[in-house]
């Protein structure tokens, strides 16, 4: 087929956008790494995920009749999905990697990430759609468990049993999200991860975590439309010490809900790159035990 | 229908800024930013799917050659954010689309970012945070 070649600026330019994207990077951007964009600006110039919202709600944190914070509400970002180092506001090399991650990362492939497959993105990393928190048994009593529902990246959930035990490490068995027991302290909703695969891309660089990792998370409503979340991950697998990152989640547009995103159903995932999926995906570890 | 593609990067820096993200999968594994491509053709066929809505558009060039764009959009749960539904394009739509070519060569797929209407409506496509360049606006 011959093509004909010609320059499209003018209908770049000429072609308006629907909507102005407003925040939607806020998804995978904290506040704290990027501002706020002013509501109807320029803004990021996204289209598609970029959704429109308004600057959330800064009306102070709401609580349950017996005083503990009401975490619900549809909150988007909270974690990141590009990069996890500069995205939860480390400098670019902060992340203390041991020498093996340095190495393995060096040559990683990108195109090989397990989340572009519709599997799990694990913890902390988080796709840019919304999610939830959901109490059993319900909102008001104390809960047994908390679930985090997630939209995307494959429609999961995370189960986190309050005040719990984890498992002997004789019975635990590892799984994309691990093992998470919960309690309060004070108004900070802290959740403890172990048990995981050793399966999970941290982000889209590649940042591994192994079957060794610890994952702490600590999240605080600081007023109705903000919820800070504090990770730090320890894992000596990877990392020589344990490091911290930090991430904002904001309240979505009211009467927004949860949508379907089954992510398997069509996808077409290397068709345009001229790759095909991997045949596995492998526990991530240093070259000795593997 | 017409087809005109455009490969012609000198201007693109001006109009469209680089931008670091995330979603579905990396824009830069699947699609080259040096490769934008417009043309106008019609609608065949619309996945309404994940991770990424699909639509079809048939495409002839000069000599009467008929080939189909498979065209990558956002999910469909930001769509709808957007006010896109599954009815918003029909099968049969005569539309001006934008985007980035795939990287392996021929394949007819592309990256998204603008579906305009006859009407001159302009749509939301671009399956944004992943990486792909952005307009400047």
């Amino acid at each position: 087929m011959r093509k004909v070649y010609s320059l499209v600026a003018v209908l770049a330019v000429a072609a308006p956008p629907a909507l102005s994207a407003v925040d939607g990077l806020a998804a995978q951007a904290p506040a704290q790494q990027q501002p706020a964009q002013p509501q109807g600006g320029r803004g990021l110039g996204a289209l598609g995920q970029a959704v429109r919202r308004p600057p959330p709600p800064t009306t102070p944190t709401p609580r349950l009749p017996d005083g503990t914070v009401d975490l619900s509400g549809l909150w988007v970002g909270g974690g990141t999905d590009g990069d996890i180092e500069t995205g939860g506001g480390l400098k670019l090399g902060e992340i203390p990697v041991l020498p093996w991650v340095k190495e393995y990362m060096a040559k990683v492939d990108p195109t090989a990430d397990p989340s572009s497959y519709c599997l799990p993105m694990g913890i902390p990393r988080k796709a840019p759609y919304p999610w939830r928190f959901v109490s059993d048994p319900a909102p008001g009593r104390a809960a047994q468990r908390i679930f985090v529902i997630e939209e995307g990246n494959i429609h999961s959930y995370r189960q986190i049993f309050m005040n719990g035990k984890h498992p002997d490490e004789s019975v635990l068995v590892p799984t994309w999200f691990g093992h998470s027991v919960g309690r309060w302290e004070g108004d900070t909703l802290v959740i403890e991860t172990i048990g995981f695969n050793g399966k999970v891309w941290m982000d889209r660089r590649g940042f591994p975590q192994t079957e060794r990792a610890s994952v702490t998370e600590r999240f605080t409503r600081t007023n109705m439309g903000t919820l800070e979340r504090v990770v730090t991950i320890d894992d000596p697998g990877a990392y020589s010490k344990p490091w911290t990152v930090r991430f904002t989640a904001r309240l979505s547009n009211p009467g927004d809900e949860l949508i379907e995103y089954i992510c398997n159903e069509n996808n077409q995932y290397g068709g345009a790159g001229g790759f095909g999926a991997p045949r596995e995906f492998p526990v991530i570890g240093p070259p000795a035990t593997r | 229908m017409k087809l005109s593609r455009c490969v012609a990067a000198a201007g693109l820096g001006v109009l469209l800024g680089a931008f670091p993200a995330a979603a579905h999968h990396s824009f830069s594994v699947e699609y080259d930013a040096s490769k934008p491509v417009s043309f106008e053709g019609v609608v065949t066929r619309i996945e309404w799917t994940n991770p990424h809505a699909r639509v079809y558009v048939d495409v002839s060039d000069a000599a009467g050659k008929v080939a189909t764009w498979n065209l990558e959009l956002a999910s469909p749960s930001a769509l709808a954010r957007n006010g896109w539904s599954s009815r918003t394009l029909k099968v049969g739509d005569k539309v001006k689309v934008q985007g980035f070519d795939g990287r392996a060569a021929n394949t007819y797929r592309m990256n998204a970012t603008s579906i305009v209407l006859p009407s001159g409506r302009s749509l939301f496509s671009g399956s944004a945070d992943d990486g792909s360049p952005q307009p400047n606006r």
